[in-house]
């Protein structure tokens, strides 16, 4: 017998006999995660060319149909909503954001599986309500927690927040409103109910965002490549520590872009840096 | 040379987690056998340890000795098996035994790994948290099975032509405790396990405890925390200890514990085991196939023995 014998033994085209050996189809477990999104006015102003949320709308519809194809495997078992905070307001964007908030949370409301994740082109326009948003996406995250610990027994681990935003809270409330969210957002860091990432865009407030997220969780971009910072959504969301995950992907993205730069002769900046 | 009378086939393969971080597989594997004992251990380091690998490797190494040694002291069966004194009195030896055993790795473990740290110039780089790893024991002396779990693998055992049960599961809550052995007579029935009411001094799980976390034999609190089932199994035909990343693929889930085998997944597991060659490998195969791989990215080990024709 020959070695391209072996080969045809290891990688030819008949069946393995151990496919009859069924997995079963289930998952125990759920991983809840809520995507807020900021689609305020600055997102519509134009950057070389191209408005910001054009560029994001292009490269979510890029981006799902591999979320999508996660979801029947690896990602099997995480659930997403998606929120937008801007000029209309805070609104899910994702299931059936159409019923009263207390159902938002129940089966069939705003949590959809990774598998069936979908998003329309997202507007920008507005203010930034990123305090009501947060607010709204804590009482959801809270809610389904324990709906789906009630109604199905299932463990979920703790609610994953991933943030975006390019801007300051400016909701109609007082300027520090915001320290109150930070509170109720690190009560639940603390009892391990959450794990809550932000990242940054050129324009966010650094300081804000830095401190409702912790130096750990808050990640600054120093530009919008929204192909490589839905790459970082990806890595939050599915990583079992989403914190060190990212910021080794953002680390190792940051030496791509400088290799890429030097080689290029171009000093240009870096998606992101660990402060 | 007369063969011996388990015919134990295993593996242990890379998730895909760890190819991502060119890290190796940090599951390991042991097995004995002589004419009257088996024994099978898995292990699944920590993934947060740095010497995960190390840390598994010497965990069921000292567990396979140290077990293989102590079931030469553990009793006969009971004179008459149907004589529920006597078998409680039989059960209760091996209960002991198998404490003995957990006690024993569990220090050994630990003094090996503080002379580790102490001896190495970083020593912080050493210390007792890189150690982390489960513990899965099975030790089978005809008609009797211990078994002992740190952490989160599980045994199933197939008794008869096609019983399965799910003797020890990975879940740490709600408590397990175990129970009397098993009488004689019929085999264990399939399905739920044994399972005391709380107050046992077991923990239960919080909806927020992140799955995949788990009692390690370097935590504090590992010999009490054990999960131990002793179990007399007169027609005993095969036994699997595996580590979690095959949970949620072999076992049947109820409201976030595993209730039980998924008997599609065992059924012809077995049947393979029963027909398998010395050399086979089709346990490396299944595990390292596209359809374990693209349902968990853990590192995931299968240890199966079943009973000679």
């Amino acid at each position: 017998m020959s070695v391209f014998d072996d080969f045809d033994e290891m990688f030819g085209g008949s069946a393995d006999p151990t496919d009859d050996i069924d997995l079963h189809p289930g998952t125990y477990h759920r991983r809840v995660v809520i995507l807020l999104i900021d689609v305020s006015g600055s997102m519509r102003f134009a950057e070389k060319g191209t408005r910001p949320i054009d560029e994001l709308n292009r490269s979510l519809r890029a981006w799902l149909p591999d979320i999508r194809r996660q979801g029947e495997g690896p990602l099997r078992a995480v659930e997403f909503a998606v929120v937008t905070f801007g000029g209309d307001g805070v609104r899910a964007v994702t299931g059936d954001p159409r019923r009263p908030e207390a159902e938002l949370a129940e089966d069939g409301g705003v949590f959809v599986p990774a598998a069936e994740l979908d998003l329309g082109d997202l507007t920008a326009s507005g203010t930034t309500p990123m305090v009501e948003a947060l607010e709204f996406a804590l009482r959801l995250g809270d809610r389904r927690v324990e709906h789906l610990a009630d109604r199905h027994g299932l463990q979920t681990g703790q609610v994953r927040l991933i943030l975006f935003s390019d801007g300051a809270p400016n909701d109609e409330l007082p300027a520090d409103a915001w320290r109150s969210v930070a509170d109720l957002i690190a009560t639940r860091r603390r009892q391990r109910r959450l794990l809550f990432l932000a990242f940054g865009a050129p324009g966010a407030d650094e300081e804000i965002l830095r401190t409702l997220a912790t130096d750990r969780g808050y990640i600054p971009l120093t530009d919008l490549d929204f192909a490589a910072l839905l790459d970082l959504v990806l890595v939050a969301t599915s990583a079992d520590d989403p914190y060190t995950a990212v910021w080794e992907q953002a680390d190792w993205d940051a030496e791509g872009d400088a290799a890429e730069d030097a080689a290029e002769g171009d000093g240009a900046g870096s998606r992101g840096r660990r402060p | 040379m007369r063969p011996t009378p388990w015919l134990v086939s295993a593996a242990s393969v890379m998730g895909g987690r760890h190819a991502r971080s060119v890290t190796d597989c940090q599951d390991s594997f042991a097995t004995h056998q002589d004419a009257d004992t088996l024994v099978l251990a898995c292990a699944d380091g920590g993934s947060r340890a740095r010497l995960a690998r190390t840390a598994s490797s010497l965990a069921v190494t000292l567990t396979v000795n140290r077990a293989a040694d102590e079931a030469r002291r553990m009793p006969p069966d009971a004179r008459d098996g149907r004589d529920q004194a006597c078998v409680a009195e039989v059960a209760e030896h091996w209960a002991r035994h198998l404490d003995r055993v957990t006690r024993d790795v569990v220090r050994g473990f630990r003094g090996a790994a503080a002379a580790m740290a102490s001896s190495l110039p970083d020593r912080h780089g050493y210390g007792l948290a890189e150690w982390g790893t489960t513990l899965t024991l099975v030790v089978v002396r005809r008609p009797w099975l211990g078994a002992v779990a740190i952490g989160d693998g599980f045994v199933v055992t197939r008794c008869g032509a096609e019983q399965f049960d799910l003797l020890l599961p990975p879940d740490e809550a709600p408590a397990h405790r175990p129970g009397p052995a098993q009488g004689p007579g019929p085999a264990p029935r399939t399905g739920r396990p044994h399972r005391t009411a709380p107050g046992t001094g077991q923990r239960w799980a919080s909806r927020f405890d992140e799955p995949g976390r788990t009692v390690f034999v370097t935590s504090r609190g590992a010999e009490a925390r054990a999960r131990r089932v002793v179990a007399r199994l007169p027609d005993l035909t095969g036994v699997v200890v595996a580590s979690d990343g095959l949970r949620e693929v072999g076992l049947v889930h109820e409201r976030a514990q595993a209730v039980r085998p998924f008997a599609r997944f065992f059924t012809p597991l077995f049947a393979h085991a029963d027909q398998a060659a010395e050399d086979d490998t089709y346990l490396a195969r299944l595990l390292a196939g596209e359809r374990i791989a693209a349902r968990t990215h853990d590192d995931k080990t299968l240890v199966v023995a079943v009973e000679r024709a």
